[in-house]
């Protein structure tokens, strides 16, 4: 029936067949799922079915060295998920936080992400990102994580993302041949920092022009951003500092403007300029350990990894990083998360715990030489394959951890820290000038107060 | 008035058009080449104001706001950010850095630009070749180039210390020194952009008729006085163009210094602060939108305001 305008019309008999055919679709698509074994599964499953249809995910990370071991994980989760897809996007850390801080605001992220907590809780405070769903929450607090850790990812009483690795617990590498040709035993690393400079001072190696040319101790001394100032609070936190320390009433101040600031600079100065067993002309880094151009090195498990590569016929060893007053190191949970505009929430949590479970875990040391960070997981053969993983798995009693304040502001003070920091290093007048030291980190300590007073967070004691 | 036909919409637009020519005193042809234009040239402006005038428009905005990435609240605050500018260190810091910078890259790009073009005018073999190598720095890209040189100034393995230690200089720590790291920075600069100033004052160059020449050299004017009495002063549209090109792209100086500051072996952050640096500092590591916006603004009008110094400097000449 041709209506006004040329627009075909339906009768309500043709409605009806329309209706009619519409239902009869329905229940031979019932019948067909029944046949297919729908049916057998229970109703309320745990199980996450990715089904008939494909399921294509999208993964943000800010690692690009643990890329291998998601795509590994997303090939073991398809053989159990047929159907399941997942697309992977890697970039450095920071450019990551830059992109998921803008994207995810705007619903245009991706259906899972891993980032670091300083931007996950500025999320969080603005319900941009939703909180575990109960199973994930329960299954994070059910005793495979350290209670720190899951204080960690605890925001105002809800528990945000599911720990896959440590971003954080450094240890101290040292080169055994060359503590063997230096009169140093292999076998008993430095336990303090007098004994880490002492030995630093017998493995550095000068030429003829008395030139540095093999450092005692690499440390970070160049560059910019929060690494920087990182390193420099594993001397500060020994000594009895921090970046910055929370007060009872649950504020902020610098934590460093004090003896342990102070001896954490001195340590630095006296390594560069007094006993000369480093220098910014020198190579530094993973670089400098795995061409053996250093002796020692303060770093994260992923120097292994890169070792296994690129220097295999380097004798080393990982020890605890020395003590002072304080013995301990830094520990980073580093997270995945689902976000809120999530095609297949549940497809995207259940990968999620499957990327946490003990054989992934054990996958991702293997895979990117970072380390796992479930605590219900046997190391057993990781570390009978390399034992230089003790020092990062086994966590020795009396040996504690500190942890990144929940402060979005951290990156903007260690990152302006970082620059002053780096600008004492090279400034040799600070030489047994215990005046000099206490200037810089005077007014290295009110910048940072003075970062946390714009943000709202400052309080002293 | 409504139009409720083809034919009436014929002559609302007949009426139209013919209101128009009056208020506008043009012929119908006139009108007509108007449209057909301005519809032509639509799409191209559309394009300009998306990407273009509106953002800058939505940074002047947001220039006025605690506009941070990802806190909900950002709150009016006026000309708060500007206030904070002014008392911000790193700021200031990356301003006097930024302006150093650019003193030293325009004078030294232009002067070089100027002799390379002066030589390679001459009637030299080969001359072709010589522009083709250097301008080769300015097709390449910045990143690559910028790792690069981040070894050639490398203490240890750089070629530079080992071209420099045949001549009994010890090691240079280039990009770890405080006192060299900006002189590095430059250095890498003018080299990138000195082929694109040469090229430029080059054609400036050959555009100027030989007749005057000539005519010099029977009044007996020799090399130098030929130069400065007739090569500076008809080259100057040509120079005044390159100094201001060249000021602009120093001042939104980034690529150089974000990648010689990243990593262990790096130059020192701080102390190679430069504005736009700091604006992406601020803007996409600290989320601090509004101030990076202020601070955006502020580069945008120092460099107007130098180049209508430029302009006033050098326009009774030029004219």
């Amino acid at each position: 029936m041709i209506g006004r305008g040329g627009r075909e019309r339906r009768t309500p008999a043709a409605r009806r067949i329309t209706r009619r055919a519409f239902l009869k679709a329905g229940g031979v698509a019932g019948v067909t799922a029944a046949a297919s074994g729908w049916q057998l599964q229970p109703l309320l499953s745990p199980q996450i079915t990715v089904g008939a249809s494909p399921v294509t995910l999208n993964y943000w990370t800010g690692y690009p060295e643990i890329e291998p071991f998601i795509k590994k994980a997303a090939e073991e989760y398809a053989k159990t998920h047929p159907g399941f897809r997942l697309e992977t996007l890697s970039s450095t850390l920071r450019e990551m936080e830059a992109k998921v801080s803008a994207a995810i605001p705007a619903d245009s992220g991706p259906d899972i992400f891993d980032i670091s907590r300083t931007i996950t809780i500025g999320l969080s405070d603005a319900d941009l990102l939703p909180p575990n769903p109960p199973k994930v929450a329960a299954f994070v607090k059910s005793g495979v994580y350290d209670q720190a850790v899951v204080d960690w990812i605890t925001w105002k009483g809800k528990t945000y993302g599911i720990p896959m690795m440590d971003g954080g617990r450094e240890n101290l590498y040292y080169n055994t041949k060359m503590f063997t040709e230096a009169g140093l035993d292999p076998n008993k690393p430095p336990a303090t920092f007098d004994e880490l400079m002492a030995a630093a001072r017998k493995l550095a190696k000068y030429d003829s022009s008395k030139n540095l040319i093999r450092s005692g101790l690499s440390l970070r001394l160049s560059g910019q951003g929060s690494g920087v100032a990182d390193k420099f609070d594993f001397i500060a936190y020994a000594y009895g500092g921090y970046t910055i320390v929370q007060t009872k009433a649950g504020k902020w101040h610098n934590g460093y403007d004090n003896e342990a600031g102070r001896q954490a600079l001195k340590f630095y100065i006296d390594a560069v300029h007094k006993y000369h067993v480093d220098d910014p002309k020198l190579r530094h880094d993973a670089d400098a350990f795995v061409s053996q151009q250093t002796a020692m090195l303060m770093r994260e498990s992923w120097v292994i990894g890169e070792l296994k590569t690129k220097g295999p016929d380097v004798l080393y060893n990982t020890a605890p990083i020395p003590r002072a007053k304080r013995w301990g190191a830094n520990t980073w949970p580093y997270c995945i998360y689902v976000t809120r505009t999530s095609k297949s929430p549940d497809i995207a949590w259940d990968f999620a715990q499957f990327m946490v479970s003990p054989a992934m875990q054990v996958e991702l040391i293997k895979t990117s030489g970072w380390t796992a960070i479930r605590k219900d997981v046997d190391w057993g053969p990781i570390l009978r394959e390399t034992p230089q993983y003790k020092a990062f798995l086994v966590w020795p009693k009396g040996r504690g951890f500190f942890e990144e304040p929940p402060v979005p502001a951290f990156v903007e003070v260690q990152s302006k820290m970082a620059d002053r920091l780096v600008a004492a290093y090279m400034d040799k007048s600070l030489v047994d000038n215990p005046d000099g030291i206490a200037k810089t980190i005077h007014a290295t300590a009110v910048e940072t107060d003075n970062i946390l007073k714009k943000a709202g967070v400052y309080g002293a004691d | 008035m409504g139009v409720t036909s083809a034919g009436g919409e014929l002559r609302y637009d007949a009426a139209l058009s013919a209101w128009i020519c009056r208020r506008l005193r043009i012929s119908r042809v006139t009108l007509a080449t108007y449209v057909f234009c301005y519809t032509g040239l639509a799409p191209i402006l559309l394009v300009y104001w998306i990407l273009r005038l509106q953002p800058i428009g939505r940074t002047f905005y947001l220039s006025f706001y605690d506009w941070h990435l990802i806190r909900p609240l950002k709150p009016f605050v006026g000309l708060g950010n500007y206030q904070d500018l002014l008392q911000d260190q790193n700021f200031l810091g990356a301003l006097r850095n930024t302006t150093v910078f650019a003193v030293f890259v325009v004078t030294i790009s232009v002067v070089l630009g100027l002799a390379l073009a002066v030589m390679l005018s001459g009637k030299l073999r080969l001359t072709g070749v010589y522009q083709a190598i250097y301008f080769v720095p300015v097709i390449m890209p910045m990143v690559p180039m910028a790792i690069a040189w981040k070894w050639i100034f490398d203490a240890r393995y750089g070629i530079l210390n080992y071209f420099l230690s045949w001549f009994g200089v010890q090691p240079i720590g280039w990009l770890t020194s405080p006192d060299m790291a900006m002189a590095a920075i430059i250095i890498m600069s003018v080299w990138k952009v000195l082929g694109y100033n040469m090229v430029l004052l080059l054609v400036g160059l050959q555009s100027i008729p030989t007749i005057y020449y000539e005519a010099a050299s029977i009044d007996g004017a020799a090399g130098w006085a030929k130069f400065r009495r007739i090569t500076l002063p008809l080259l100057e549209p040509i120079i005044l163009f390159v100094i201001i090109v060249s000021t602009i792209n120093a001042y939104n100086v980034f690529t150089q210094v974000y990648v010689m500051t990243q990593g262990s072996q790096a130059a020192p952050g701080g102390l190679l602060r430069v504005l736009v640096f700091d604006i992406y500092q601020n803007g996409f590591q600290f989320f601090k939108m509004g101030f990076a916006s202020a601070e955006a603004v502020v580069l945008t009008i120092i460099v107007i305001v130098l180049t209508l110094i430029q302009f006033r400097v050098m326009r009774p000449s030029v004219e």
